[in-house]
């Protein structure tokens, strides 16, 4: 502290990244081409691009549940460990296990790491109360609607405190209302944690007003053919995806996301002809 | 919290409708219970009936009225105990093992790939086999007695609790184990968290429907060889022509199956009260 030169390091670092399926006729199928992107401490992040493009696969390798082909990841400047607690996972259909309650879903990444249960109770309480589900602790995921469960899932990922939170479409199977409200909560919540974010979603206009940043991503193989800075003042409101400025970022990633979706749509009839 | 309303079934209770006369409102409420017993007299009245006027010898088919007083008489005595303890011993020792060994060899062989290559082709052999065509075997093996007939009861029970405990493993949902490499679960962990509940339904329902398969185990074995037991009082009273005597005997062991169903019935819901379907 107080030296005179102050290195900023990013806290994710992504180089080349690239990932090759081998198909069952022997053919290489590429999901994703030449990665590089860095993400700063504290930085809201959001994919976006054409269904298939690969979004997800890159959200896992960053995750550690794939090892990329090719390239290098860097967390906080260390080689990515497999097994690490710096990175937590909010899945996109509900992941909570169905024969625990709520506190138990919850507490369930610190069980792992062998957290003594006192401990746990303590820091999952204020997690259950900032993701608005006080009063549901003790009830099944049954019991709970998609929102909620969605709660239990961001509160599940917060509570293990990682540098790195990875949101894979997690509003996704939220109907329309329910997922504004969760996407304020959320930008109210990342607002008091102030985690490193990053986020994959189809939607643009969610992409844009979560995000300080919203990089698009190619059709398959997918490369990153945009990274646009957000800037939208914060907090945010949802009345700001009413504004010009917002209806303008809406309508720029669109474009780009069009001509992807198109070439794909065609290159599948081609295949489908040939 | 807005979302409230969302919790529970959220269906308005249903109000049931007004009723003219209570005597038919009487009935409304009790339908189950008067059509139950109803069922039941259509077969014991004229069952009576055709023995009483002489249509069909007693001693064929019995009547309900004898059976009543071989109850009363045997009850007086105390040789039913013995047969009851007898019995009820073969299943408790047969069905108690072979759920515990069920369980550890359909949790091994569902969570090892190469176990349940070895493993599931001979369960489902030995499934496809009634158990007591083992029974010749048995006898040979362990003689007379005890020892025999608590082995025809364990290899049906196993056979049953190992498959069905297996198909639980295998019903594992992968999002689920995906979460628990996100975190770092352990080997153990995984199987404690996600494994193990995810199966527990399973080896309940493989748990209840096995303890019917055990009591057959007992019965026949009994009726093959045995001195007590209820299988040996069926078959002795049935060759002696004592049969209402046959019928306390049958009417011993439905009572225990389906106080045994409803207690299983009972535990298997408690597991099972995290699903939706089932819970509250």
């Amino acid at each position: 502290m107080g030296s005179s030169e102050v290195v900023r390091v990013p806290e994710l670092e992504a180089t080349n990244i690239q990932m090759e399926y081998v198909r069952r006729d022997g053919t290489v199928l590429r999901a994703i081409e030449d990665i590089t992107l860095a993400i700063d401490p504290g930085e809201f992040v959001s994919i976006v691009g054409p269904s298939g493009c690969g979004k997800t696969t890159f959200l896992k390798i960053v995750n550690g549940l794939l090892k990329p082909t090719q390239g290098r990841l860097l967390l906080r400047g260390q080689p990515l460990q497999q097994r690490s607690r710096d990175r937590a996972m909010v899945f996109q259909e509900s992941s909570l296990f169905p024969w625990y309650t709520v506190v138990r879903n919850i507490g369930y990444g610190l069980e792992c790491q062998k957290v003594p249960k006192a401990e746990i109770q303590r820091r999952v309480e204020p997690l259950v109360k900032m993701v608005g589900l006080s009063g549901f602790d003790k009830h099944y995921p049954y019991e709970l609607s998609g929102g909620m469960q969605q709660r239990a899932n961001l509160a599940r990922a917060l509570v293990v405190d990682p540098a790195v939170m990875l949101m894979d479409e997690p509003f996704a199977s939220l109907d329309a209302q329910t997922r504004e409200m969760m996407q304020a909560e959320l930008l109210d919540i990342w607002s008091q944690t102030k985690k490193t974010v990053l986020f994959i979603t189809h939607q643009i206009n969610e992409a844009i007003y979560l995000s300080d940043r919203v990089i698009v991503m190619s059709a398959r193989p997918g490369r990153i053919i945009a990274d646009i800075e957000i800037q939208i003042a914060r907090p945010r409101t949802l009345a700001v995806k009413r504004t010009e400025g917002f209806l303008r970022y809406e309508d720029q990633v669109w474009a780009l996301i069009e001509a992807q979706a198109r070439a794909t749509m065609q290159s599948d009839q081609l295949t489908e002809l040939g | 919290m807005a979302v409230a309303t969302d919790v529970g079934t959220g269906a308005p209770r249903r109000i049931p409708p007004t009723i003219g006369s209570s005597a038919a409102g009487w009935y409304e409420s009790n339908q189950r219970l008067v059509l139950g017993i109803a069922g039941i007299l259509m077969i014991l009245v004229p069952w009576e009936l055709v023995v009483r006027v002489g249509l069909v010898k007693e001693i064929l088919i019995g009547s309900p009225s004898a059976i009543v007083e071989a109850f009363i008489v045997e009850f007086r005595g105390d040789a039913i105990w013995r047969h009851i303890w007898a019995s009820l011993r073969v299943w408790i020792v047969g069905y108690g093992l072979a759920s515990i060994a069920g369980i550890l060899l359909g949790l091994s062989a569902g969570w090892s790939r190469r176990a349940g290559l070895i493993a599931v082709p001979w369960l489902n052999i030995v499934y496809a086999a009634p158990d007591l065509a083992f029974v010749p075997i048995f006898i040979l093996w362990f003689g007379l007695g005890f020892t025999f007939k608590v082995w025809v009861v364990f290899l049906g029970v196993i056979i049953y609790v190992a498959l069905n405990t297996i198909a639980g493993v295998h019903a594992t949902e992968d999002r689920f184990l995906s979460v628990a490499r996100t975190y770092g679960a352990s080997r153990l962990m995984i199987f404690r968290s996600i494994i193990l509940p995810g199966a527990l339904p399973y080896i309940m329902t493989g748990l209840r429907i096995a303890s019917g398969r055990a009591v057959v185990g007992v019965i026949g074995a009994e009726f093959v060889s045995a001195n007590e037991g209820l299988g040996f009082l069926i078959t002795l009273s049935g060759t002696t022509l004592q049969t209402a005597r046959v019928f306390v005997g049958v009417i011993l062991i439905a009572g225990f199956g389906v106080i045994l169903n409803e207690i299983l019935g009972r535990v298997e819901r408690y597991f099972d009260r995290w699903r939706r379907e089932i819970g509250h």
